[in-house]
């Protein structure tokens, strides 16, 4: 069954052999990599007429309250209709289906599940994403933008396995990273569909959600101003960049940290740095240094490296000694000792009189 | 279920959902194990990747309330599962039902002095997507009896913000929030 499926997937949406599938790829390295792969170039594929993707068949619907253990608060085919309303919605995202296209060709088998506390969670080593069947449609469609980003984060970027292996910073900071960047895909693909199928509260759902609603926000005041910011990826990066401002970033890395050290409670080696395709199939990177150091806003509020910045990570940055104070002269040095065991004042100390600028002036 | 007037209630009595969890050692969750498994069933997962911590209940003697985290990161999901002195197991389903289900059970006592601990219990667990609230301690929670249930008012905390409770405690245990921002109809706002 899952054989077939994967046939079909590959049928419809235009996906051959492995060898046309190489000479197919995209190159997601050129240019601005936060506009690469999975941004979107033209109108929706409704809009020019196209026919619909179905994406139906590559999702398998399970309700974990439906058996013995069950007694849930909905039924099967109520959920699998909202889902498949869903779904329907997110065939018009061009950045959605793209993004199906490049997170593989086995089914995802999507768990609804009325004891979540999260409103989604993905494992992406079994395809398994687990919705809260207590959420509503639009949040549903969010969700499942987001998840589904993750899975092509996990995909295109870095496996759990590799991120598991590095070192504290590089797993703190690149957890965060893959964050931002699905929060602003899931305004992109929202931005996409337009919120018009799920009826007037979808908008207004979406900006009063409290986390990820100033991301939102931050997206939708830059399409205001420019529409053609939507496609080229400046929303997007707009609100990937506003990510880095919310209380979620605090809220995250303790919980972050918290997942380091069990990990290293568990034996699992911490040796590796995030490499460079990984940082540049995610859209941070830039050739001469990594896109944040670039960015002048972004660098202002997290220092001048999000990685190497001790700042971000709670502790006071390291303020580096003058040159001047790093040499160390014996003379200075052995006259300062001697006025110590005198008792004396060390007169030695560099003096900087008054109206004088610059370095101070030493006896020496 | 037993209510009172209340004045105020005890600091020490403080409930915050997002702390004061512990972590059972290996061998208490060996021990609670089986029951997790008869309550969750196969969602409750591997007992080698599961994370188990819990608290008591103030409202419900001799209960434990235990918190379910499976995996990290991007595929972390959070259960919940109140285990009751005479041993039954219920899961929080974020619906009304848990309560008519602990009333079943003849576990709630709800006293003036827990009153917040259960206000804010119902907060978060009988609706999904509600973000923690604790009540504001420091001040007094006034209650008054009226024709629909006991009226309490009082002040929530949030994020280190603070903003007034008030919420109708039916005979039956439900709770009806009614100032603007806690309506039960309001959009649920949670992380994803």
């Amino acid at each position: 069954m899952r054989a077939a499926t994967a046939a079909g997937l590959d049928q419809q949406m235009g996906v051959g052999s492995p060898r046309q599938r190489q000479a197919r790829k995209p190159n997601k390295v050129k240019g601005h990599p936060r506009r690469s792969s999975s941004k979107p170039t033209r109108k929706s594929a409704s809009s020019q007429g196209k026919p619909r993707v179905d994406l139906s068949r590559y999702f398998e619907i399970e309700y974990a309250d439906l058996a013995e253990y069950g007694d849930g608060e909905y039924e099967l085919d109520e959920l699998k209709s909202v889902f498949s309303a869903a779904l329907n919605t997110l065939g018009e995202s061009d950045s959605f289906v793209q993004m199906m296209r490049e997170t593989g060709r086995q089914p995802f088998t999507v768990i609804f599940d009325d004891t979540m506390e999260e409103y989604g969670a993905i494992d992406p080593d079994d395809r398994v994403i687990y919705l809260s069947s207590h959420a509503p449609p639009e949040q549903i469609i969010a969700t499942l933008a987001h998840e589904i980003r993750h899975a092509h984060q996990y995909k295109n970027a870095m496996g759990t396995a590799q991120v598991d292996r590095l070192k504290k910073r590089d797993f703190i900071v690149w957890n965060l990273l893959i964050e931002a960047d699905a929060a602003s895909t899931e305004a992109q693909v929202l931005a996409e569909i337009g919120h018009t199928p799920l009826g007037k509260k979808a908008k207004q759902h979406s900006a009063d959600m409290p986390y990820y609603g100033p991301v939102h926000s931050a997206f939708n005041r830059v399409a205001a101003k420019d529409p053609k910011a939507v496609s080229d990826g400046r929303a997007q990066l707009a609100a990937f960049k506003r990510y880095f401002r919310t209380k979620l970033v605090d809220i995250y890395k303790t919980g972050f940290t918290e997942y380091y050290r069990e990990l290293r409670a568990d034996g699992v080696m911490a040796d590796k740095h995030i490499p460079d395709h990984a940082a540049k199939a995610l859209g941070w990177h830039r050739t001469g240094g990594n896109y944040l150091d670039q960015d002048a806003k972004l660098a202002n509020r997290t220092g001048t490296s999000l990685r190497r910045n001790p700042a971000f990570f709670g502790r006071t940055k390291r303020k580096r000694k003058g040159r001047n104070q790093q040499l160390i002269d014996p003379r200075r040095v052995c006259i300062t000792e001697r006025c110590d065991a005198m008792d004396l004042p060390r007169f030695a100390q560099p003096q900087r009189p008054q109206g004088h600028e610059g370095p101070a002036l030493r006896p020496f | 279920m037993k209510l009172t007037q209340a004045t105020g209630i005890l600091a020490d009595l403080q409930m915050n959902f997002d702390d004061g969890w512990t972590p059972l050692t290996a061998s208490e969750m060996t021990a609670i194990w089986p029951v997790i498994q008869d309550c969750l069933g196969t969602r409750a997962g591997d007992l080698t990747k599961i994370k188990i911590a819990e608290q008591p209940l103030s409202f419900i003697p001799g209960a434990r309330f235990f918190r379910l985290r499976q995996r990290r990161g991007m595929g972390q999901t959070t259960r919940y599962m109140i285990q009751l002195a005479n041993g039954v197991s219920l899961a929080v389903h974020y619906s009304p039902r848990i309560i008519d289900e602990l009333r079943e059970q003849q576990a709630l006592q709800v006293t003036d002095a827990v009153l917040g601990d259960y206000i804010a219990f119902y907060w978060r667990f009988t609706a999904h997507g509600r973000p923690a609230r604790i009540i504001d301690h420091d001040q007094n929670l006034a209650t008054q009896q009226t024709s629909k249930g006991i009226l309490a008012t009082g002040d929530w905390h949030e994020h280190g913000q603070s903003m007034p409770l008030e919420a109708i405690i039916a005979a039956d245990g439900h709770i009806t929030f009614t100032a603007d921002d806690m309506s039960l109809d309001a959009p649920p706002r949670h992380l994803q």
